[in-house]
């Protein structure tokens, strides 16, 4: 008889291990509802997107060429619109990072494209240091050269940073000590200052870099070739699914209402705020939550026109629990009306006392991305699978 | 057959709830703070059952546990006050994704390992450098020194005849002449840079819980003291129960931390408003910043304060593997349990409501024990001796390669793994190493393999 025991009990006990992982996975997918379709939206949204990231980025590049060419400060305008311009489409890519992907997996270029805050004496001179950084040390540097800048990007330390847009901005820009406008860097640093032929190249050449990272995304996922692309949607949906749950979580509530937007408000520092040289850290927070929208939604509005519109994860949830995902939906249309009303320039606005409108708009946007990711943990949970509001590197 | 079925439901319904039971005691190491990443940044995560509100101390309290800070005056004003006297530049400096440090290796620095000075008779460390070994310094100002280390490889053998070698570590302090020579009789107390899981949880246990697992005159004769260091409060000067630090010297994380910022780092706090000079740098350092006010403003130190007490404690890993069943069985059997107390209560009136009433695996008593000559600092000035270490406890150790990727244990980093740690117990410990060296080898890789799922 205890033989029989040892042997029934454990067959036994994993058959029914077995028949209850099997109905969980069963029960988590909806009859009515072709997950696979949401990871094609996905996949058709974020690839539209990078395109035009790096269209935006080319025309930033072609702008700030001119401006290289013939340095006036009207063409340095031309160039730091540019700039302006090509970051919205990037913003909205954000979305994608926090799971692995080819923007952040093990060798992933998001450090190399927008990694901050920066330490600004690493790349350039500063109020009072006239001859720091990598532009003005000829003896360490004799020359400026792709391989130097992405070798010194991050070097000994997260602030050392050469490469991306912060390092562009922060060339165009420079320092802000300015109470209502962005940093006054003039044109005469690409003509007649010191050293202004190596900050010609600097520029140059992180562009070219930028443009280049920007282009392996596009081919990452790119329809119709072996990549990245084309394994996500061998894979079952439901894992592709944590994936893009756990980018809209932790891009909402790590990064943009906690890094971003909660440490700058506490410790009330400029050297905390993301887009500080340019005073745009407002679109930062606008097309973040823009990015979000369209993975939630299933639409994207491309550079040129075309629309694409799909099943997005507001289809799971809705399936899931209608209550629910029409309450995140209210919360993310509500952040999006919230980051439009941070006051601007943000840098002011964080110096403001407690209480006051300015500091009372953040404090609000931040608890409403919290609501957001909160919303999203929950949809995963409903859904079977599970995501972090901390991210694993 | 009817019957036959009822016996097989009730044997399963119990073996099913009884194991877990077993399992989820075992795993939770800090209760329902507990975390189950097992990745790199498993020491870096907030407690599983962390309020909105705390979570928010909790992100900002780590960018200022994580970013470098500079010299003053500068204008990244929110991180300036660095030195001018400093060993790291940050808190993750030599606590790397909130882990332990390391000794110098493979041509790197080790930063991760810092030198309190002690001379006999004096309480204020060296006459010349003061209480602790500033090997950086701001810009005109030099620093106090560096240490050469050199290890002697001893042996050591086990009852079966295998032998494991140890490192005994040699220390050289090069002082810098600006200063004038360190005192002859100058002794040197490593520190490595302790992991910080669960240290809220650690604060947070009664203080009768501690004195309970005392017994400072061995009046049961197990052979294990175990003994309280009451500490100063620097802040209300009263004496109280210390907890924190590797001679359990500080009574709370508030002032663990105060201490830290200006030892390590030279920042002023309003707890420690004062550079730590000694009288003859007081002089020779004409102070290159105007020292108004502290360098962390008090609620700054608040949020790194409430970092720290809300970093969770990871789940211990394949805790029904009958290897790791085995070992826990010897790990106790041998006595190791006596000092790494496996379980504890926090008490209702912690800190903070997430911390309030857990059942927690710490595997420490949070006392002092004697362990040994070949461990002793040899310092002989504050009510704790030289050879008296407060136990370190153990959860999330067998991820410290994940996270840190080395693995350097006990006090000055001397143990290359967990059997070198093991073998190095002397004092209070020698019995329980005596009885793991007579295991045979499969039954230390038994006790191995538990520590390793901690």
């Amino acid at each position: 008889m205890f033989i029989v025991f040892r042997f029934i009990i454990p067959s036994l006990l994993s058959f029914f291990l077995v028949s209850c992982s099997q109905e969980k996975n069963i029960s988590a997918k909806p009859e009515n509802l072709d997950l696979t379709e949401i990871v094609k939206t996905y996949s058709e949204i974020v690839y539209a997107s990078y395109v035009d990231s790096h269209a935006a980025a080319k025309s930033m590049s072609n702008s700030i060429d001119a401006f290289l060419d013939s340095p006036s400060e009207q063409s340095m305008v031309v160039a730091k619109e540019s700039w302006i311009s090509a970051r919205l489409p990037y913003l909205q890519t954000e979305v994608y990072r926090f799971y692995g992907g080819p923007i952040d997996d093990e060798d992933g270029p998001e450090g190399l494209i927008n990694a901050w805050p920066m330490d600004e004496a690493y790349v350039d001179y500063v109020k009072d240091a006239p001859e720091s950084g990598i532009i003005n040390d000829v003896k360490a540097y004799p020359e400026i050269t792709k391989d130097l800048l992405i070798g010194l990007n991050e070097k000994d330390g997260e602030e050392n940073i050469s490469c991306g847009y912060h390092a562009i901005e922060f060339l165009l820009w420079g320092q802000d000590f300015q109470v209502n406008g962005p940093g006054e860097r003039t044109h005469t640093d690409y003509t007649t200052a010191a050293n202004a032929d190596r900050r010609k190249e600097f520029l140059k050449i992180t562009v070219s870099l930028l443009l280049e990272n920007l282009e392996s995304l596009v081919t990452e996922w790119a329809p119709s070739k072996e990549n990245y692309r084309s394994n996500l949607l061998k894979e079952d949906p439901l894992v592709a699914i944590q994936k893009i749950l756990s980018g809209m979580t932790l891009l909402s509530g790590f990064e943009l209402a906690g890094e971003r937007l909660l440490v700058a408000y506490e410790s009330r520092a400029q050297e905390d705020e993301h887009s500080c040289f340019s005073d745009t850290t407002h679109n930062d927070a606008i097309y973040d939550i823009v990015g979000i929208i369209n993975v939630w939604s299933g639409t994207y509005k491309a550079l040129d026109g075309t629309k694409i519109k799909g099943p997005g994860i507001q289809a799971l949830a809705s399936d899931k629990d209608p209550a629910l995902s029409s309450r995140i939906n209210k919360s993310l249309m509500s952040a999006l009306d919230k980051s439009k009303a941070i006051p601007i320039p943000f840098d002011q606005a964080i110096l403001a006392k407690d209480g006051s409108a300015p500091r009372k708009a953040i404090i609000d946007l931040i608890e409403e991305l919290e609501n957001v990711a909160d919303g999203f943990v929950t949809i995963a949970k409903n859904s079977g699978i599970s995501v972090s509001k901390d991210p694993e590197p | 057959m009817n019957a036959y079925k009822i016996v097989l439901f009730l044997y399963l319904s119990f073996f099913t709830a009884f194991s877990l039971i077993t399992k989820a005691e075992n795993v939770l190491s800090g209760g329902s703070t507990t975390v189950f990443q097992k990745g790199p940044n498993a020491f870096g995560l907030p407690l599983a059952n962390i309020t909105r509100e705390n979570r928010r101390a909790h992100v900002v309290g780590n960018s200022f546990f994580n970013k470098n800070w500079v010299f003053a005056p500068s204008s990244t004003t929110a991180r300036d006050g660095l030195g001018p006297l400093y060993h790291a530049r940050s808190c993750s400096g030599c606590h790397v994704r909130d882990g332990r440090g390391a000794p110098p290796h493979n041509n790197k620095s080790g930063i991760g390992l810092l030198f309190r000075l002690n001379v006999p008779g004096m309480p204020n460390g060296d006459p010349n450098l003061g209480t602790q070994l500033a090997i950086n310094a701001a810009p005109g100002v030099e620093p106090e020194g560096k240490v050469q280390i050199k290890y002697e490889i001893i042996k050591e053998s086990f009852s079966n005849g295998e032998t494991v070698s140890l490192r005994r570590p040699q220390y050289k302090l090069e002082a810098n002449p600006v200063y004038g020579e360190p005192h002859p009789q100058i002794l040197l107390s490593p520190r490595l840079a302790q992991p910080l899981v669960g240290l809220g949880l650690l604060e947070s246990i009664d203080e009768n819980t501690i004195l309970n697992l005392a017994d400072p005159d061995d009046k049961d004769r197990d052979g294990i003291s175990g003994k309280v260091n009451y500490a100063l409060n620097e802040e209300n000067g009263k004496t109280e129960l210390g907890r924190f630090g590797w001679k359990a010297n500080q009574p709370n994380l508030r002032l663990q931390t105060a201490i830290a910022f200006l030892r390590d780092m030279g920042i002023t706090s309003t707890i420690h408003p004062k550079e730590d000079f000694s009288n003859k740098q007081e002089t020779i350092i004409k102070s290159i910043k105007n020292d108004e006010g502290p360098d962390i403003d008090d609620s700054k130190l608040e949020r790194v304060v409430t970092y720290l007490r809300t970093l969770a404690p990871p789940a211990q890993r394949d805790s029904g593997a009958k290897l790791v069943r085995k070992g826990e069985e010897i790990f106790i059997k041998i006595g190791c349990a006596k000092c790494h107390v496996q379980t504890l209560i926090t008490g209702p009136n912690a800190s903070i409501e997430e911390l309030k009433n857990q059942k927690v695996r710490p595997y420490t008593d949070l006392l002092l024990h004697d362990m040994g000559d070949a461990l002793s600092d040899g310092t002989s000035n504050s009510k704790v001796s030289g050879n008296e270490w407060r136990t370190p406890p153990l959860w999330g150790i067998g991820l410290t390669e994940i996270v840190n990727g080395n693995v350097f244990f006990l006090h000055d980093g001397r143990a290359r793994n967990l059997q070198e740690a093991i073998m190095w117990h002397g004092g209070e410990g020698l019995s329980s190493k005596e009885a793991y060296s007579k295991l045979s080898a499969q039954e230390r890789f038994f006790v191995l393999s538990f520590l390793r799922s901690l």
